[in-house]
């Protein structure tokens, strides 16, 4: 044995044992294929091409980033054109344009090994073939598509045409997990969830393929006892480390229910099941010696003293990528921008490109509620400090100093609380002794602390992206004015599809007393002068 | 604690109350404010979140009962009001739902243990009636009192009523137009 294929192993077998980490490096050039909208693909329109079109993607990835698409202007993520206008600038990709599928199958079928057939009349047939699709290497095709992966040179690994008919999703995914799920990754797995009915949104599907992961939608609604009871099994069955991606389905349970579920596992999930190009961005290393640097406008150890006036800092949720970072507006005002901390070893380059990107406005913070997203009213007491001591550790690796929570495992912005309790409240204190605040919900909570000089504070007002302006500022003038203390610190959590220039426009109408801050001055000043009341939940639900 | 200003309307309402319940010849009108309503979005204030509102108004002789259901994606929230029609003030616990139905964006809350009170009258019978409800809020910083003015009006041929909200501690009324049912 050389030492040269002696290494090999080695690297080989510690990637084997750690799942697949990015750690690729940037090819010289690459696929490109403009994915058509409107984004809602049907399966009597264009869903099964574009599942033939990601699955190919996923598989001819496996070994090189050879396939990227620009999705739909109206596709959740919006940044698949400006990041590949970034890897082709700054990573020198030469992008070659593939005009349609038989010229795409013509140049990256030679990846597959061959091709497994979805039942168009079973929905759930599509989401098991995406699992065959990975172990297989095989693309997945509809009836219809069989001629043109069988002109590319490829034959049939499995056909599920017929097979499911008249079963029920339960036992469609029993007979999967019983067939499969000993040959799935265990460190990830894809909800493959979202629109329900005949559409499908499927773009994390390449990663999964990419990952060899199992495929589901399996509800976590209680009710449904038998999908609820296998979803608990599989979920116990995946390494403690596990990531789950997609997101849930919206025809069978909740955001609440979902994640609550994978937190009181003490699993993660990433979503959402539309993430974009996570197979080719997986593969994209940050540029060597980059280092991510956050704008932060204190030093952490400094004392500020707030005037008496309204202090407002807003942050933008629910991740990068789906939200307003692409709009008019960014930098115009300060604004927190919520960071799916993951991403710095999942999708390094990608993460790289809102690094390089922000303005001296633009402030990241650490979310959510853990190393990925959890609600932690859910998680396991003896497995809370941990998960928060690895949020640390990513913090770290990306400058973050401040950390967002949520918890919607005992209600939403319309009912129950989003509150947390004090022994919650004590990990992230005792987790992240570094952070500088914390801040809480995502409709308005009513959890608020300050202990050595680190706040944590709730959000006060949640700007829905339907709300008109007018009744906006309105809402705002309203809580300002039962808000009589001044300093008033009016924590605002921005719904990420309104626009930052509807934002500052709307703000440009509050007054003199009013000032729009950075949420770490934000932060410094609150523990100054704290005019709010500390409160939180008297006891654990669990 | 700070009274953000009080409202003249409430001493106004009841001498208005005063005079119609006391002219025997004012014709009763063949329609009132009792029955089911149905919120139309195009012709009212913006609700977000809720996406459909919807009232029920029962009536006896001191008390008016309104009924509203409030739907927002898959949620629903009830509550009802009474409203004492004979110059008394009804006190109630509100009920702790955490949430203010009125504007669940807001980081206000009832605590479990607040108060309600609540005045009415009729300022033309069976078609025209104002509501006092005074209360008290929890916000981040502190307790806050609020007066809110509610008048129901019902439309001259009574297929619509329209609900004018006025609060102590916002700029503007909220006008909600409904449609009977």
């Amino acid at each position: 044995m050389t030492n040269r294929f002696a290494a090999a192993l080695i690297v080989g077998c510690l990637l084997l044992l750690a799942g697949r980490d990015s750690a690729a490096q940037t090819p010289d050039s690459a696929f490109l294929m403009h994915l058509p909208g409107p984004a809602m693909w049907t399966i009597d329109d264009t869903l099964p091409e574009m599942a033939m079109l990601i699955s190919l993607q996923g598989v001819a990835n496996k070994e090189a980033p050879r396939l990227y698409f620009v999705y739909p202007p109206d596709w959740p993520f919006q940044f698949s054109t400006a990041v590949m206008e970034y890897y082709r600038d700054t990573r020198s990709i030469a992008f070659e344009t593939l005009e349609t599928k038989e010229q795409a199958l013509a140049t990256l079928a030679r990846h597959a090994r061959g091709y497994v057939v979805w039942d168009k009349e079973v929905r759930t047939s599509l989401i098991v073939a995406f699992t065959v699709s990975g172990l297989e290497n095989a693309i997945v095709v509809s009836e219809e598509l069989i001629p043109a992966a069988e002109s590319a040179g490829l034959t049939p690994v499995e056909d599920f045409r017929g097979r499911f008919q008249g079963m029920s999703d339960y036992e469609i995914y029993s007979w999967a997990f019983d067939t499969y799920w000993p040959r799935t990754s265990k460190k990830f797995a894809v909800w493959m969830g979202g629109v329900g009915g005949n559409a499908m949104q499927p773009g994390v599907a390449d990663y999964g393929i990419f990952q060899q992961a199992f495929f589901t939608d399996l509800s976590a609604n209680p009710a449904d006892s038998l999908e609820f009871a296998l979803h608990g099994r599989l979920l116990d069955e995946m390494d403690p480390s596990a990531i789950i991606m997609g997101w849930h389905s919206y025809a069978k349970d909740t955001e609440g229910q979902h994640v609550t579920l994978i937190s009181s596992k003490g699993l993660r999930m990433e979503g959402l099941n539309t993430l974009p190009n996570a197979s080719f961005s997986f593969q994209i290393p940050a540029t060597p010696g980059f280092t991510f640097k956050n704008n932060h406008s204190v030093p952490a150890d400094t004392i500020l003293t707030p005037e008496p006036k309204v202090y407002i800092a807003c942050i933008q949720t629910d991740g990068l990528g789906i939200g307003a970072w692409l709009k008019p507006g960014r930098g115009t005002i300060p604004y927190a921008w919520e960071v799916t901390m993951n991403w710095v070893w999942l999708f390094p380059g990608q993460m790289q490109f809102f690094y390089d990107q922000a303005t001296p406005n633009d402030y990241f913070i650490g979310a959510l509620s853990g190393p990925g997203y959890m609600y932690p009213k859910a998680i396991p007491r003896d497995k809370h400090l941990g998960l928060v001591q690895e949020a640390k550790d990513l913090m770290e690796r990306i400058d973050l100093r401040v950390f967002e929570i949520m918890d919607y495992s005992e209600g939403n912005r319309y009912w129950g609380n989003i509150d947390l309790t004090k022994e919650v409240v004590d990990t992230y204190y005792e987790g992240m002794p570094d952070a500088i605040g914390f801040v809480n919900g995502y409709g308005p909570a009513h959890t608020n602390d300050l202990r050595d000089g680190r706040p944590l504070i709730s959000y006060d007002y949640y700007l829905s992206p339907t709300r008109p302006e007018p009744d906006a500022v309105d809402d705002l003038k309203e809580l300002i004015a039962l808000n009589s203390k001044r300093p008033y610190f009016l924590l605002m959590h921005v719904r990420e599809s309104s626009d930052i220039a509807r934002v500052k426009n709307m703000l440009d109408k509050l007054g003199p007393e009013v000032e729009v801050v950075p949420l770490d001055m934000f932060l410094k000043m609150a523990a100054t002068n704290p005019t709010f009341r500390v409160h939180n939940l008297s006891s654990r639900a669990q | 604690m700070r009274r953000i200003h009080s409202l003249p309307i409430a001493p106004a309402a009841a001498i208005l109350a005063i005079c119609f319940s006391a002219t025997p010849g004012l014709a009763q009108p063949d329609h009132s404010l009792t029955g089911s309503w149905s919120l139309i979005a195009e012709k009212s204030s913006d609700v977000d979140p809720w996406r459909s509102m919807a009232l029920t108004i029962e009536s006896t002789d001191q008390l008016v009962t309104v009924f509203r259901d409030l739907i927002a994606g898959r949620d629903s929230r009830k509550d009802t009001l009474l409203v004492p029609t004979d110059g008394q003030t009804r006190s109630t616990v509100v009920p702790e739902s955490k949430k203010w139905l009125e504007q669940p964006h807001l980081g206000v809350f009832f605590d479990g243990t607040t108060s309600q009170h609540v005045t009415g009258a009729w300022l033309r019978p069976a078609t025209e009636l104002m509501v006092n409800i005074s209360t008290t809020l929890q916000t981040s910083q502190a307790e806050s009192p609020v007066e809110i003015i509610r008048r129901f009006i019902l439309s001259e041929d009574g297929s619509e009523l329209t609900l004018l909200e006025t609060r102590s501690s916002r700029p503007r009324p909220i006008n909600l137009v409904f449609a009977r049912q």
